[in-house]
């Protein structure tokens, strides 16, 4: 065996010699396993962007009163038309209909008289 | 026994109401609902009922002024309170009585009403009865036109003059019947006449 051999089993030997533990490690072990698990403190300071909501979506009560205003007053502008118009084609819809039996009624009337008429005529030409 | 204050107010009301209800009870005179059953019976029935606010709404619908019927036509409308037509037609006699028309005739009776005209011809038999106004005008027209398969019964309330009337006896641009109901009495599309040949 070569000196150099030597020399190292002995340094090996001499590291893995078993030896105590120094005064109080146990208790420092088990005080370092109850202890909850430390962790960095977050550093102090603004918001990240994404968690914070954005100041544009946010409309000031004036503004947000004005918009619902507008969307009702289109609302309203799309609807009174329709309605403008459906009352129209009703109200046309009746006076024609209104038309009709008043055109109906006098013809009726005239029919009648004229037969009235030829039935006078007719008996004063049997009676001749 | 002498008069209360309460009975005296009772009498005043019932004076008011009755001065009230004066012009539309004379309005009313026909009692139509005698005749309104008859269609249960009829092949055809014209039921029109126009009153003056119809009649108002019908003349803005006929024409422009410048027609010169549609203007005769306004011009008679324009102070009726209303037009009634009550017009049956029967597959076959005896399908009515006189008895339905006994209430109408009752009506038709001195002072108001003047018999103007009364053919009876064979079965068939027709009535026309004037309204005489104060000033030479009518106030009322009614036509009684009976036939053994057939009833037709007018009547025009309101004010119109005698030579309208003569106007609508001849033609006054009013269709033909037969061009307002495509023949028939009966006009199938409208809401007030029926047909029931045709099943309408």
């Amino acid at each position: 065996m070569s000196p150099d051999h030597e020399n190292l089993e002995q340094e090996l030997r001499a590291s893995l010699r078993r030896t105590a533990a120094p005064p109080g490690f146990a208790e420092k072990v088990l005080a370092r396993a109850g202890a909850p698990l430390a962790f960095p403190k977050p550093v102090a300071g603004p918001k990240p962007e994404r968690l914070r909501p954005r100041q544009d979506t946010i409309l000031p009560h004036s503004r947000r009163a004005f918009t619902l205003a507008l969307a009702a007053g289109i609302a309203v502008m799309a609807i009174i038309p329709a309605v403008v118009v459906e009352n129209r084609r009703r109200e046309e819809a009746r006076g024609l209909k209104a038309k009709r039996d008043l055109l109906t009624a006098l013809a009726i009337t005239r029919d009648q008289l004229q037969q009235a008429r030829e039935k006078v005529r007719r008996t004063t030409r049997n009676i001749q | 026994m002498k008069p209360t204050l309460k009975t005296l107010s009772i009498s005043a009301m019932a004076l008011c109401v009755s001065m009230a209800a004066a012009p539309a009870l004379l309005a009313q005179d026909f009692d139509f609902k005698s005749l309104d059953k008859l269609s249960a019976n009829a092949t055809s029935s014209t039921n029109l009922t126009l009153s003056a606010a119809t009649l108002q709404l019908a003349a803005g619908f006929l024409g422009n002024d410048n027609d010169k019927d549609a203007a005769a036509i306004k011009n008679l409308v324009n102070n009726l309170k209303g037009i009634y037509i009550r017009a049956y037609e029967f597959d076959k006699p005896n399908e009515y009585s006189e008895s339905d028309l006994a209430p109408l005739r009752a009506l038709l009776k001195p002072p108001k009403w003047t018999t103007i005209l009364d053919v009876r011809d064979h079965k068939d038999w027709t009535q026309v009865f004037f309204a005489e106004a104060e000033n030479n005008k009518l106030e009322g027209v009614a036509v009684v036109s009976t036939e053994p398969t057939s009833l037709t019964v007018v009547y025009i309330d309101g004010e119109l003059n005698r030579s309208d009337l003569e106007k609508l006896s001849g033609n006054m641009g009013i269709p033909d019947l037969k061009g307002l109901t495509g023949g028939k009495l009966a006009d199938p599309k409208a809401d007030n006449k029926t047909d029931k040949k045709s099943g309408k």
